[in-house]
């Protein structure tokens, strides 16, 4: 890991500006998708977009305060802020409060109850409940890979965690979202080290159960047979599928352009919910939906790479189950409009509008964004750099301080030329990071030599 | 599991540590890249391999195809006066969805367009996208509706079918439909031409009909209808009309049509029938008032058909004008007993008085002497068998049966038009045989079509009769007038030439025989005699009063005669023919044809 660190962009930034992207593509293809209705209905065509703009902004606002957020796993005694117990059971002690409240007070829309009205805003507590599904697991597992809990206690916690969130989501019910709650806390039993069996044994059940739900409701039959066959119910079951794929087959290679979608005039339910991929399929072609796909790609990459390089096991994990969450979605929000699986209304993340869904996705980021300050703080400190504890207070001077000291014990080709290292570290500084990542990952192979 | 055990498996966990767990990373990177790339590989089949099949589908789902009207062409008389022309008009529609406030405008429809509050209410607030509330409204009070702002209701562009002289020519004009297709009439005959062709329009709309912007596309530019001229001539028309109303008031008839002919050319100069309708509303009309009688309606034609009887007798060289015949009071053909209208008792007439004074008797002789077959050849020759051919939808036939299926008496009342039927037309076009010196034309409407120059209009004509045997035919029918039943038909310094006609009607309930007291009185005639330029046929349907053609039906001819030989600046009668001007003398005659009268 260490040598992969030593080339290209660090996944921070990656993460970053892949996360960039998609916003603000997801911005302009709401803009797009949604001018139509807008106009018609509310008589301004930027309705939904300036909404969004806004929640992007609160949302990247979050994200900059979930990146500050310090946990400290393994820390004897740390403060409220910043054990990691509190965080995790604190999040998911408040998502199960509003399950509840969704269940007894939620406003319904679209045959299913999944929002609590806040005046301006409205939430999705589903959201939320993810994260704390994802942080409780995270802790337990590393406790229990440090030899803190024994595997039964593992067990039973997660059992009670995910099992309470899985089951009131499933009261509201939204079968969608329950499978993209259990699926991050799977995969993160699959990082965390559970044994391959356990692992395989838990999926067959998981299977078994999906195929039990998926009986019992006629509605979940109905979705998979017109995923099977759209054409058989064209104008029911069949619809949104069908009005999707025509999209992405009006789209073409490069796309009917901007703003010129026909499938948004109505056509298209969701166009720009839970179909805006579909949208972008049209205006862009392949080459905006590769564009897309690409940009997960990076954006799986540079989560599973800022986990790989975190200090601790629970960042690590923390980490990886945040990646895996948002990757999941992607996925599935991707094969279900493109037919790959059956439609289940989970939101694409970054793109779809929604302020719930964009702010909570915004702000896990935020959380893997720590993740990968921490665990550069941690690098530096290890090689003897003394780092303040809060990176935002420290001085200038001792960062320029930082940078000479070890671009001279660097043996990196830059440094040689003189004025051109010295250029790159200043660009370096004025980008807000604290080192160049080739330097402390050379240092400190070195120094385990 | 002991305590120990659960401290040495944590150890291991422990020390086994990151290296392992790391490669389950890797792994889960692996399990996303491959399901990022499966997504990847469905986009590139979806938007490449099936992409053109589904863009054609999603096309086909939005497209509708549009028909731009084209402009509808004009009618216009032989003069240039329009008859029909199309107008700009609006149809208004709201789509409820959009209506704000449907009580306010439905009281402003109603004020604006007229009609019921109520009706335009229910058509506000009716579950639909799209609803009519007007069609073909004029510019002017559509302009003052839109003006109010009234919101959900809109406005199209369409045409309107105005008719600028309302009655006149009703019946042969006809009308169109709401899509501005010919119904009847002229209208409709000649639908293709005055037509013309649609234009395509595709739009490209949403589910709820909404347009897309900028989905709309121009197919194929609406071809506009090409104008009309037609041989009415309007002012004959108007007093056509005029004096065939006032001949039906006088004598409380049912109905009654006149024709204007050129005998020359076949075409029609007037054609009026009575009751009229106004087509610019003709939807509230009594459909009866829509035929055009002298096409659509057939008659007895009685004994005008005994000039046709003559003729032939004379063109086959059997008599002449002045061979003269013994009339007993009655005579007995096949069984039946034939009177005259008026008894008398025996007489011995010329061949040119049994036409003159329309002896049935002397048509019978005629008739033996031509024999069945040759009296249904020369019937033939005059267009009795057959439609005349004239432009103008549901022309009828009329009734002439072979010789093979004559009964033994129908040699009997055949000769003097009984027993067989004709419309006033086919007995026009007879006539004219006489009139233009013995050519069978075809009566036509159609003048001109002046946006198509290059294109010919021609008309069957055939030769039928000699020209001498039509020379001496008219000079028998003007002695009609002159001397005989039609002096009432008489026209002030010119020669008429024509034949009475009264004629029963067969009783329509089934029953075979002659209704009682119901009569067709009519005069065909053409002047002047020497050179006839207009022919013309009045009917009158069930005259109350009098029921002779002489009395009933001759005057109107002489008005409407009169008017045409003014109106056409035909100059007057040189006095080769004997040219009665004396008023005494034409009411004396008049009086005559009273007591005389003819079958």
């Amino acid at each position: 890991m260490a040598r992969s660190s030593s080339r290209g962009v660090k996944p921070v930034y990656l993460l970053l500006g892949s996360t960039l992207v998609l916003a603000l593509m997801g911005l302009l293809m709401i803009y797009s998708a949604a001018s139509v209705s807008d106009y018609v209905q509310r008589g301004t065509s930027s309705y939904h977009m300036v909404r969004q703009l806004v929640w992007l902004l609160a949302g990247g606002a979050g994200m900059w305060l979930a990146s500050r957020v310090d946990v400290r796993f393994g820390a004897r005694r740390p403060g409220l802020l910043r054990d990691p117990a509190a965080l995790s059971w604190g999040v998911w002690a408040f998502a199960v409060a509003g399950l509840v409240a969704v269940l007894l007070f939620g406003e319904s829309r679209y045959g299913a109850q999944r929002w609590l009205d806040l005046g301006p805003i409205s939430l999705q507590p589903s959201e939320f409940a993810k994260l704390g599904c994802v942080l409780v697991t995270a802790l337990a597992l590393a406790q229990w890979s440090k030899g803190q809990i024994p595997s039964n206690v593992l067990a039973g916690r997660l059992l009670a965690s995910a099992g309470v969130v899985f089951l009131l989501v499933m009261l509201q019910p939204d079968m969608g979202t329950a499978v993209s709650v259990v699926a991050p806390v799977y995969l993160l039993l699959l990082l965390g080290g559970v044994s391959a069996r356990v692992l395989v044994a838990l999926f067959a059940g998981g299977a078994a159960g999906a195929a039990v739900l998926v009986w019992v409701a006629s509605y979940r039959l109905d979705r998979l047979m017109a995923f099977l066959d759209p054409w058989k119910d064209p104008l029911g079951a069949g619809f949104q599928i069908i009005q999707s794929l025509y999209a992405f087959g009006s789209g073409g290679v490069g796309g009917v352009g901007l703003g010129l979608s026909r499938q948004k005039f109505f056509y298209l339910p969701a166009a720009h919910t839970d179909f805006i991929f579909a949208i972008v399929g049209e205006e862009f072609g392949l080459i905006g939906t590769l564009i897309v796909v690409l940009a997960f790609v990076v954006f799986t990459y540079a989560g599973i790479r800022i986990a790989l390089q975190a200090s601790n096991e629970f960042d690590r994990l923390l980490a990886g189950g945040i990646t895996a969450m948002i990757a999941t979605q992607a996925i599935m929000n991707m094969a279900a409009v493109t037919g790959l699986m059956p439609i289940t209304g989970i939101p694409l993340p970054l793109m779809s509008y929604g302020g719930s869904s964009l702010m909570f996705t915004l702000g896990c980021i935020g959380l893997v964004v720590g993740v990968a300050r921490r665990s550069s703080r941690e690098a530096a400190r290890a090689r003897g750099v003394r780092v303040p504890a809060t990176p935002s207070s420290a001085s200038g001077a001792a960062r320029i301080h930082l940078v000479q000291n070890t671009a001279a014990r660097s043996s990196r080709p830059q440094a040689t030329k003189g004025s051109q290292g010295e250029v790159s570290a200043q660009r370096r500084r004025n980008g807000g990071s604290h080192l160049p990542g080739a330097d402390r990952g050379v240092s400190a192979r070195r120094r385990r030599a | 599991m002991s305590r120990d055990r659960q401290k040495r498996e944590a150890r291991t966990r422990a020390t086994r540590g990151p290296r392992k767990r790391s490669v389950r990373y890797v792994v889960l990177l692996g399990l996303f890249g491959s399901a990022f790339l499966v997504i990847g590989a469905r986009l590139v089949w979806l938007q490449v391999v099936e992409g053109p099949a589904y863009a054609k589908m999603a096309l086909e789902q939005r497209q509708r195809e549009l028909d731009i009207p084209p402009e509808r062409g004009s009618i216009y008389d032989r003069e240039g006066q329009p008859l029909a022309v199309s107008m700009e008009a609006r149809n208004v529609y709201a789509v409820p969805k959009s209506v704000t406030d449907p009580e306010g405008a439905a009281l402003a429809l109603a004020s604006v367009l007229g009609g019921d509050k109520e009706s335009y209410l229910a058509k506000l607030t009716k579950d639909a996208t799209f609803v009519y509330l007007a069609r073909k409204v004029d510019v002017t009070r559509a302009k003052a509706l839109e003006d109010l702002g009234l919101r959900g209701i809109y406005f199209q562009e369409d045409s309107r079918r105005v008719y600028p002289s309302n009655e006149l020519a009703c019946q042969v004009l006809g009308f169109v439909g709401v899509d501005d297709e010919g119904l009847a009439g002229i209208e409709k005959y000649y639908d293709e031409v005055l037509g013309g062709k649609p234009g395509k329009l595709i739009a490209e709309k949403g589910p709820g009909g909404v347009p897309i912007p900028g989905g709309v596309e121009l197919r194929e530019d609406p071809i506009d209808g090409k104008n009309v001229v037609l041989s009415i001539d309007k002012d004959i028309q108007y007093q056509a009309q005029l004096e065939l109303q006032t001949a039906v008031d006088k004598w409380k008839a049912k109905s009654g049509s006149v024709i204007v002919m050129d005998p020359d050319t076949g075409e029609i100069l007037a054609m009026a029938s009575t009751p009229v309708f106004n087509p610019n509303g003709f939807s509230s009309a009594d459909p009866v008032s829509f035929r055009n009688r002298p096409v659509v309606d057939t008659y007895e034609p009685g004994s005008t058909v005994k000039s046709f009887t003559a003729a032939a007798v004379i063109e086959e060289g059997l008599f002449d004008p002045a061979s003269m015949f013994r009339l007993p009071p009655t005579i007995k053909v096949g069984g039946r007993t034939i009177h005259e209208a008026h008894d008398r008792g025996t007489v011995e007439w010329s061949l040119a008085q049994i036409v003159t004074n329309s002896s049935n008797i002397g048509s019978v002789k005629l008739g033996l002497a031509l024999g069945e077959k040759r009296l249904y050849e020369y019937f033939s020759k005059f267009g009795l068998t057959e439609k005349t051919g004239v432009d103008f939808p549901g022309e009828a036939k009329g009734w002439l049966p072979a010789p093979e299926k004559w009964s033994a008496s129908s040699i009997g009342n055949i000769p003097f038009g009984q027993g067989i039927s004709v419309t006033p037309l086919q007995l026009a076009r007879g006539l004219a045989v006489i009139a233009n010196g013995g050519n069978l034309v075809t009566p036509h409407f159609l003048h001109s079509l002046p946006d198509e120059p290059s294109q010919k209009i021609a008309w069957d004509t055939k030769n039928v009769l000699s020209a001498e045997t039509a020379a001496t035919m008219r000079e028998v029918l003007a002695e009609v007038v002159t001397e005989g039943t039609g002096a009432g038909a008489k026209v002030r310094g010119y020669t008429v030439a024509g034949k009475t006609g009264t004629a029963q009607k067969a009783r329509t309930d089934g029953v075979a025989g002659y209704a009682k007291g119901k009569y067709v009185a009519s005069f065909s005639g053409f002047l002047p005699a020497e050179d006839p330029k207009v022919l013309i046929v009045v009917t009158i349907d069930e005259p109350k009063g009098s029921i002779y053609g002489g009395v009933v039906a001759a005057p109107t001819f002489s008005k409407i005669a009169s008017f045409c030989m003014s109106h056409l600046q035909v100059p007057p009668s040189s006095g080769k023919l004997p040219a009665s001007t004396d008023g005494s003398r034409t009411a004396g005659t008049a009086a005559q044809a009273l007591q005389g009268g003819d079958d």
